[in-house]
C-alpha cells in the first residue's frame, strides 16, 4: 500500500503510522459540568467504541518516517485503495470554522 | 574569549574513518565528505507567519525559501524543507575557527521558533559515479534523474533510519542529515552498501 502524503508525495506505508478513526469528534463537555450518565456514555463511546467498516473509511495516519504531518486518509478497507489525503490540520480548522 | 584551536569531532564519532574503504579501485565509486557546519538550526514558523518568514528570509539570507520539499543554497548557507512550516538552516562550513559562528538575522527570528542543531545532526555530502547504486540499497524513494533533480529534498528512511536527503547538483552530489544518535548506524549501512564500489571518506573541512 502506498499513501500519497499531501506534502511529500507517494510513499510506502512503512513510513506511516496508523493513528485511529478520523470520524470521531471529542465530546464537547463544558469544564466543571456534572459528570452525568449522558456525559459518561459519550466519553465511553469516544474512547472505546469503534466501527469496523467494510469499504471507505476516514483514518488518521502520521507520516512518522517522513515529514511527521498528521493526515486524514480516506481508504477502502477491503482493497487498500486510497481515495483522498488531506492535512489533518486543515480538516481540524475546517471543523472548527463550521462549529463557530 | 581566548583563541583556542578546537578539536572538532563529527557527531558520528569514529564510525566513518577518513580514508579509503571497501573495494580497491582507482576512483572510489562513492565519496563522503563529512560536513562541519558553523551553525545549524531547525526553524518552525510561528502560527500564520510562514509567508512573512519566506519574504524576510529571502531578503536577509538571499535564499529562495522552500515551501515544498526543496533545497536551496547561497554560498555556504543552505536551507532544506523538513516538513510543513519547518526547515533546516545551515551556515558553514566553519573552516578552522569557531569565531565565524553566525547568528540568525533579526528579521528571520521574529517569525520562527529556532533551535540550535549544530551538534545534534551529522551532515554528509555524498557523491561519486556509483552513488545512486549505493543509495538504492537503502532508500525506498526513486532517486532517478527523471523523478529527483537538483533542488529536490525528501525526508525518508534509509535502512529504517529517518534522514533528510537533498540533491545539490547533477554530478550527482546529495546532502544527507541524520540525527547524531543514528549517525553511527547510518555510517555502518553506508560503509557496507558502498563497499563493492569503493568508498572514500574525506574531511569536509578540506574541500
Amino acid at each position: 500500500m502506498r499513501i500519497p502524503c499531501c506534502y511529500c508525495g507517494a510513499r510506502g506505508h512503512e513510513e506511516f503510522t496508523y493513528l485511529g478513526d478520523a470520524t470521531l469528534a471529542r465530546p464537547s463537555t463544558e469544564i466543571g459540568a456534572p459528570a452525568d450518565d449522558a456525559t459518561a456514555a459519550a466519553w465511553h463511546d469516544y474512547v472505546y467504541v469503534r466501527d469496523n467498516p467494510s469499504g471507505r473509511h476516514r483514518e488518521l495516519w502520521q507520516h512518522t518516517g517522513g515529514c511527521r504531518a498528521w493526515l486524514v486518509v480516506t481508504r477502502d478497507t477491503r482493497t487498500h485503495e486510497i481515495h483522498g489525503v488531506e492535512a489533518a490540520r486543515d480538516v481540524a480548522l475546517a471543523r472548527e470554522a463550521t462549529h463557530e | 574569549m581566548s583563541e583556542t584551536s578546537t578539536l572538532w569531532r563529527p557527531p558520528l564519532g569514529d564510525a566513518l574513518k577518513i580514508g579509503r574503504h571497501g573495494r580497491r579501485v582507482d576512483r572510489a565509486g562513492v565519496t563522503v565528505d563529512i560536513v562541519r557546519p558553523a551553525r545549524a538550526w531547525s526553524l518552525v514558523a510561528r502560527r500564520g507567519a510562514a509567508d512573512a518568514l519566506a519574504i524576510a528570509a529571502e531578503q536577509e539570507l538571499g535564499l529562495p525559501w522552500p515551501k515544498a520539499p526543496r533545497y536551496a543554497a547561497r554560498g555556504s548557507t543552505f536551507v532544506v524543507w523538513t516538513g510543513p512550516d519547518r526547515w533546516l538552516l545551515v551556515e558553514g562550513p566553519a573552516g578552522m575557527s569557531d569565531s565565524v559562528r553566525a547568528t540568525l538575522p533579526a528579521g528571520v527570528t521574529s517569525h520562527v521558533y529556532a533551535t540550535d542543531q549544530t551538534d545534534a545532526l551529522q551532515i554528509l555530502h555524498l557523491s561519486g559515479p556509483r552513488l545512486r547504486d549505493a543509495l538504492a540499497k537503502g532508500v525506498t524513494i526513486d532517486l532517478h534523474p527523471r523523478s529527483f533533480a537538483p533542488g529536490n529534498a525528501a525526508i525518508t528512511q534509509v535502512s529504517h533510519l529517518t534522514v533528510n536527503l537533498w540533491q545539490i547538483s547533477d554530478d550527482p552530489i546529495f546532502g544527507v542529515a541524520v540525527a547524531r544518535s543514528l549517525a553511527g548506524s547510518f555510517a555502518s549501512w553506508l560503509t557496507a552498501s558502498a563497499a563493492e564500489f569503493g568508498l572514500e571518506v574525506r574531511d569536509g573541512a578540506d574541500i
